[in-house]
């Protein structure tokens, strides 16, 4: 992870670099798929149960530390009360799937990750003690661990079912599935985090910057500046040269975000435009790479972020594309088709880019834009990008802070 | 019955008129004053022209025999093609074709008007457009085909006449949505205005490219043969232009972006810097840069309209957000003569105004990027709307408008530091009008990038529409 926190955790952070394959560990409760029928009840009746919204006020309930016993059982409680029902939620989803589509083995496998969650954790009786809750953090943790992958396994599976499901249907599926996949990691993360840092005196200062996940005094410019170097030595690597970035703006400016959260974002965006501006470079005649223009704006209550490239911009006939789920200017048609050897070997590399965070190929994986948009709209802000084709594109981020004073903001 | 109603609708917009002149300084253009004895007046005139509404209503199924047909819609390559090779007989034929486009698009905008709301459609100030509309409608419809060169000349004459006294149209427009602006929803007005607007410029393009090209032809002929207007056509052949034209009527096959944008970007300095009282060469630098070569098939007038509004804008907030550098050091604006931007301290008075221009196979587009602080959240939402009533107030400000053609440099009809809150809307109509587009990005506390984009090869069609589809006929 880019960003190290400052405080040394007791156990690793959510995102390992070697992760267990999900064939060989994950085989749970061996169900059977004639089980899996007439086990409805219990997932039905958590499904039918309402969700209540995140709300921004509840993320940052615990700003004022020290944490107490009393806070860590209270958002255990939430936790304990709100996954289970997104869940299963999640899982009666896949019921809706046409029969064909849900035979498919990625999205079956998806299908088994949710509900061996949704399995493991809506089993825990109510937490009233430090040791229940834990080992209820322990298994939301491993929880959260296994099921990061299935975005791109869900697209290798839709796109093994392209016959059978209209487009509309599959990018409505997956859009929920993002949505909903946030909100879990978001609670997830948020008790796990919190939990760690109950177990951690010595980080009670009082200028403690995290509450949780949430970093409250991010600095767009300075993450910027980093995620820029990383991502230019990514393309020198791949390259062997890569433009030149500036900032200017409102570098000063703070915001109180969710960091992984923006890095994602931040470094689909910057790839893109590293990307675009070699490509041009080499497919134009100029002799050398325009430099990659980054403005930090403050909004009130908001952070705007303008990346501007001189890298071609995006033709007329795919900027309807951009935003779709496993379409990429850098794939060709004909890998699009082909549903099996060169899509194995894509989605390799997209467990790669996503389980790291940043690093992997830089392009051509046809999620970065899609997700980003989500992820950006999530809390609040929005992501559009306007292309001047033969020249280049400025794309502008917009993310609200995550802030008490709209603490009822439901998410 | 009627007469309560007449009545009623009298008082509404006598109180409207009261309400225009003690709120607004400027004189008001067609309503008299709000004394005693001008108010029965009011009244009587509002009776009468409620009784021609009512004849009207009987005469409609003339318009309706008009709104039936679909408008012919032309692409600016027709329009070249059409006048490169001019001779008699096509300049008739245009003028037939004028003739008779003309009465359906504006039946189609007079029936637009009929559904609006009662209320709103007897505002004395959308009362007068509908009445010039009509007036106009009746006239060309009786006109007779043309077939001769002298007909042409007064049909020419006769549309001449009627671009002059419609050209009040637009600010007319604008003070009777902004009077209805509680009246009717906002979604619909700007509907409403849009359609009106879209329609009126291809109207103007259509009777504006005929008339230039009789122009050309006549001058053609006389530069050609030596004759003068009045004699006889009889002898010449026609006068066979040759390809390399690239002036065809008000249309231009290789119009210079970037020097459209360097002459808007002076004549906008230049008014700022009148406005303000400054010394030549202090108002914000415009550098242009990106595919500065680039050509395109366009309208002049129009392009120019849209740059000019958007460097305006870009200007003023500059102006704005660095205004106290105006005021402190006037021993450097007195240095700051000539070309070139003044100096500040070193660097220049404000920051400058960047315009990229960008040309691909099918379009162009050209980015103008400020940095003069950004809109204002409060007024963001509304900036593509004529007549949200956050902006009512602002277009109180077309009573000191008379006459507004919706061109650049009209700087003596309407001034420039008055705000009417339209340019921004105005431009998205002539955009869209080629199938292009006006898009708008705030950056708060920065400032503010703005694209135009436009089809460059002139091979897209109007973009008008009928009017709204009605209810069945016998529903």
């Amino acid at each position: 992870m880019l960003l190290a926190r400052t405080r040394p955790s007791v156990r690793c952070c959510l995102r390992p670099s070697v992760r267990p394959s999900l064939h060989t560990s994950l085989r749970p409760s061996a169900r059977p798929y004639s089980r899996a029928h007439y086990d409805e009840q219990l997932v039905y009746k958590f499904a039918s149960q309402k969700i209540n919204p995140v709300t921004v006020g509840q993320l940052l309930k615990y700003r004022r530390l020290p944490l107490s016993r009393d806070n860590i059982l209270d958002s255990v409680a939430y936790s304990q009360a709100e996954l289970p029902v997104r869940l299963a939620k999640r899982v009666i989803s896949f019921h809706n799937l046409p029969f064909i589509v849900g035979t498919n083995p990625h999205i079956a496998r998806v299908y088994e990750l949710y509900y061996d969650a949704f399995d493991r954790l809506h089993a825990f009786a109510p937490i009233t003690d430090l040791d229940a809750e834990w080992s209820f953090t322990c298994a939301l943790e491993r929880q959260t661990q296994m099921l990061a992958d299935v975005i791109p396994a869900i697209a290798q599976g839709f796109l093994e079912c392209k016959q059978y499901m209209p487009r509309e249907g599959r990018t409505a599926f997956i859009n929920d599935l993002i949505r909903s996949r946030i909100g879990l990691r978001v609670i997830g993360e948020q008790h796990v985090a919190l939990s760690h840092q109950f177990r951690e005196p010595h980080a009670a200062a009082d200028d403690e910057p995290w509450v949780g996940a949430i970093h409250t005094k991010l600095r767009p410019a300075r993450m910027m500046e980093q995620y820029a170097s990383l991502v230019q030595n990514m393309c020198e690597m791949h390259y062997a040269t890569a433009p030149s970035y500036y900032l200017d703006g409102d570098v000063d400016q703070t915001i109180s975000y969710i960091p992984s959260h923006f890095e994602y974002i931040a470094c689909e965006l910057l790839k893109n435009a590293f990307r675009a501006t070699v490509d041009f470079t080499a497919k134009s005649d100029r002799s050398s790479h325009p430099p990659i223009q980054i403005t930090i704006t403050k909004g009130d209550g908001y952070v705007g972020v303008r990346i501007r490239d001189q890298g071609g911009g995006i033709s007329k006939e795919n900027m309807p594309n951009v935003f779709e789920y496993s379409w990429s200017s850098v794939m060709s048609p004909s890998a699009a088709d082909d549903a099996s050897g060169s899509m194995a070997a894509m989605s390799l590399q997209t467990n790669i880019a996503l389980q790291q965070g940043v690093g992997g190929p830089i392009a051509g994986l046809g999620f970065g834009l899609p997700m980003a948009r989500l992820y950006a709209g999530y809390f609040g802000g929005s992501l559009d990008i306007v292309s001047m084709e033969g020249f280049g594109c400025d794309v502008f981020l917009k993310l609200r802070s995550i802030e008490g004073s709209v603490e009822d903001k439901k998410i | 019955m009627r007469r309560r109603l007449a009545s009623s609708v009298a008082s509404y917009h006598e109180s409207q008129q009261k309400l225009k002149t003690t709120t607004s300084a400027a004189a008001a253009l067609s309503t008299s004053s709000a004394s005693a004895a001008s108010a029965a007046h009011a009244r009587a005139v509002s009776a009468q022209s409620g009784r021609s509404l009512q004849q009207k209503f009987y005469e409609n199924r003339i318009l309706d025999r008009y709104t039936a047909q679909e408008p012919k819609k032309v692409t600016l390559r027709q329009l070249v093609l059409f006048g490169r090779q001019l001779t008699e007989d096509k300049l008739v034929a245009s003028a037939n074709y004028v003739r008779s486009e003309l009465p359906v698009r504006l039946a189609h905008r007079i029936s637009d008007f009929q559904f609006l709301p009662y209320i709103a459609g007897t505002n004395p100030h959308l009362k007068m457009v509908y009445d010039l509309y009509w007036r106009a409608f009746d006239e060309f419809r009786k006109f007779a085909p043309v077939k001769t060169l002298d007909d042409n000349r007064r049909f020419c004459d006769n549309v001449k006449k009627n671009l002059l006294e419609h050209s009040q149209v637009i600010p007319q427009l604008g003070m009777g949505v902004a009077e209805c602006a509680d009246l009717v929803a906002p979604d619909e007005i700007d509907r409403f205005m849009n359609q009106m607007l879209i329609s009126r410029i291809s109207r103007r393009t259509l009777a504006e490219q005929h008339i230039r090209l009789s122009e050309q032809y006549d001058d053609d002929l006389r530069a050609h043969l030596g004759l003068t207007a009045t004699e006889g056509y009889a002898q010449m052949a026609s006068a066979p232009r040759g390809f390399a034209t690239q002036r065809i009527g008000i249309v231009r096959a290789d119009c210079s972006v970037a020097q459209i944008v360097n002459e808007c970007a002076m004549h906008a300095a230049g008014l700022y810097e009148d406005a303000h009282h400054l010394p030549p060469g202090t108002a914000p630098q415009v550098i242009v840069e990106g595919h500065t070569d680039a050509t395109f098939m366009c309208i002049p007038a129009h392009f120019s309209y849209i740059v000019h509004e958007l460097l305006k804008n870009a200007m003023s907030h500059v102006m704005q957000r660095y205004a106290a550098r105006l005021e402190s050091d006037a021993a450097a604006l007195a240095t700051a003569a000539g070309g070139g931007a003044a100096a500040f301290g070193g660097e220049p008075l404000f920051p400058p105004i960047r315009v990229t221009v960008c040309s691909s196979h099918s379009d162009i587009v050209v980015r103008v990027s400020d940095q003069g602080g950004g809109i204002n959240p409060d007024v963001l939402p509304y900036i593509w709307s004529f007549t949200h009533p956050l902006k009512a107030k602002r277009l109180h400000n077309f009573h000191a408008v008379q006459r507004m053609e919706a061109r650049m440099g009209e700087a003596d009809a309407v001034p420039p530091l008055v705000s009417l809150g339209f340019g921004l809307p105005m431009s998205n109509v002539y955009a869209k009008y080629w199938g292009g587009s006006v898009n708008v990005h705030s950056l708060p506390g920065y400032g503010v990038d703005a694209y135009v984009q436009l089809p460059r090869l002139g091979n897209v069609v109007e973009n008008i529409s009928a009017r709204r589809p009605q209810m069945a006929a016998g529903a």
